[in-house]
């Protein structure tokens, strides 16, 4: 049983990280891959009741798989198919099994990176604002602080605020996930 | 401020990690809110018809490939409980100045004053001669349940839908081409800028040249609209005069006095020409007048609350109103039950 709170709450926390994990992993453009996630969403909503909450997180990754296998197998039919898709990988000589494990490691990779998005978005507002301009568009300190008609000191204390939550937040996951991923 | 050893160290991995930031910065790119509206809007309760619903199954268990979840069921056969038993209605028919009555549809119509064809729903007037300078006035009546399409004698044709009455001079006169309309009309009219062609309702009257338009003024209803299609129409009101460009509907609250401008896709508001009405958000309660209009069946609302649930869809002319009951109820998770004849109840 999904209410709307939760729905609305599933979409905020999944939206952004199963349409780029539909893209990376399968290789279809960031539009099909919207579709695909709305889609999933709205058939999501037309049987909530039926949904158990425990069980979204791997029904919606499953989804996304199921959604744009078929769409690719479509377009292969239609002769628009490119090479170099991850679907060549699963039609071909591998395993059911060796797909499943590595579908298992993808999908644990992708939460990791949807854990730091979530714990980013929980950021108080202005905070968030600050951190994401510092750490995504590589802004300094003083460069923020007139932007946003600030003192240098707030920015400062902004990000303070920003790094002690994330930290509080995630810091195990960071750490396991750059040991496990990409050292 | 001391930046502590394990938050130094999360800001290292932080920005070291050029992958993650990347990815990070992928997510951010994706317009979240675009999409929710998205969802929202088709969120809200959609019905649609037995061979609409199972084209759209079809095609997206093809493309989505959900059929795994089980969360698209198979379209499902209606089985048809209830019964509506229907009240038998008029046929279209025309009054004459002299009060004679003559029906269409019952037999083919050919008098001076107009032809009709068996079962064409479609009525040709004939200008009469002017006897003395008098006008005499005819009045096309189209109860619940019909349609009809007239070609008045300047060759303006007018799709007259149910409950409506259009009337009309025998002969135009010379200066000017008045007719008046009870209900909802479509009218193409033929151009003759030296004649205006002016539609008369009890609140508005609309004068145009030659354009097309949809006109909806049935008694009791609280907006009377005029909708341009095509052309360019003068709508009158209180000595006001509102001119609207194509795809512009002029409003009017009888209650408020309230007159506005919006900007439609007039599809929405002719498509009843073609025997098709397309709902968008449509509460229940207007559902229910459409559908008395249209089958001449109530549709009662066992509260108010479910009065106004909102639907999109579109129902047909021909739809079975039982299939209509149907897809209604299962959308909204509502049930419905005849009630005496010709009359439905909704909880």
């Amino acid at each position: 049983m999904i209410n709307y709170n939760l729905y609305k709450d599933m979409f905020k926390n999944y939206y952004r990280t199963l349409v780029v994990f539909a893209v990376s992993r399968y290789g279809v453009s960031s539009d099909e891959a919207e579709d695909i996630v709305q889609d999933i969403f709205i058939k999501i909503w037309n049987k909530s009741e039926h949904i158990e909450a425990s069980k979204v997180k791997s029904l919606l990754y499953t989804s996304v798989r199921n959604g744009a296998i078929d769409l690719l197998r479509a377009k292969k039919r239609h002769g628009a198919f490119e090479f170099g898709s991850v679907e060549d990988s699963i039609s071909s000589n591998e395993t059911m099994e060796t797909t499943m494990i590595d579908f298992e490691y993808e999908i644990e990779r992708s939460e990791k990176i949807r854990s730091i998005y979530v714990a980013i978005e929980s950021l108080p507002k202005r905070c968030k604002e600050i951190f994401k301009k510092i750490y995504f568009e590589e802004k300094d300190y003083y460069a923020v602080a007139l932007e946003m008609g600030l003192s240098v000191n707030t920015v400062k204390v902004q990000m303070f605020r920003a790094y002690t939550k994330l930290r509080n937040m995630l810091l195990l996951i960071i750490l396991f996930f750059i040991i496990y991923y990409y050292l | 401020m001391k930046l502590n050893k394990d938050i130094q160290e999360l800001i290292a991995k932080l920005n070291q990690n050029s992958d993650m930031k990347s990815e990070l910065n992928e997510l951010y790119k994706i317009d979240q809110n675009k999409a929710w509206r998205k969802i929202e809007k088709t969120n809200k309760k959609r019905f649609s018809l037995g061979r609409r619903i199972s084209v759209l199954v079809a095609t997206s268990a093809a493309a989505i490939g959900f059929l795994y979840f089980g969360i698209l069921e198979k379209p499902q056969n209606i089985v048809i409980t209830n019964k509506i038993e229907r009240i038998a209605y008029d046929k279209s028919y025309i009054m004459t100045s002299k009060g004679e009555k003559i029906e269409f549809e019952t037999d083919s119509v050919k008098t001076g004053l107009v032809q009709y064809e068996k079962g064409h729903k479609f009525v040709k007037c004939v200008a009469e001669q002017q006897q003395g300078g008098i006008i005499s006035y005819n009045t096309i009546v189209v109860p619940k349940g019909e349609t009809l399409k007239v070609e008045l004698c300047d060759g303006t044709l007018v799709w007259l839908n149910s409950d409506s009455q259009l009337i009309y001079p025998s002969t135009f006169k010379k200066d000017s081409r008045e007719v008046e309309l009870l209900g909802e009309g479509y009218f193409e009219v033929v151009s003759n800028a030296k004649i205006p062609f002016v539609v008369k309702g009890d609140d508005l009257n609309v004068n145009v040249t030659g354009t097309k338009f949809n006109i909806s003024n049935y008694n009791g209803q609280v907006e009377k609209y005029v909708t341009l299609v095509e052309g360019v129409v003068d709508v009158e009101i209180d000595n006001s005069r509102n001119k609207l460009i194509p795809a512009e509907q002029f409003r009017y609250n009888t209650v408020t006095k309230v007159v506005t401008k919006v900007n439609v896709n007039p599809l929405l508001y002719t498509s009843w020409t073609k025997d098709k009405i397309f709902l968008k958000d449509t509460s229940l309660e207007d559902i229910a007048v459409i559908i008395d209009r249209w089958f001449n069946i109530k549709v009662e609302c066992s509260n108010n609350a479910i009065a106004q649930e909102l639907f999109t869809g579109e129902i047909y002319r021909y739809d079975l109103p039982e299939d209509i009951m149907n897809f209604i109820t299962k959308a909204a998770n509502l049930k419905w039950e005849t009630k005496g004849k010709g009359s439905v109840v909704i909880y």
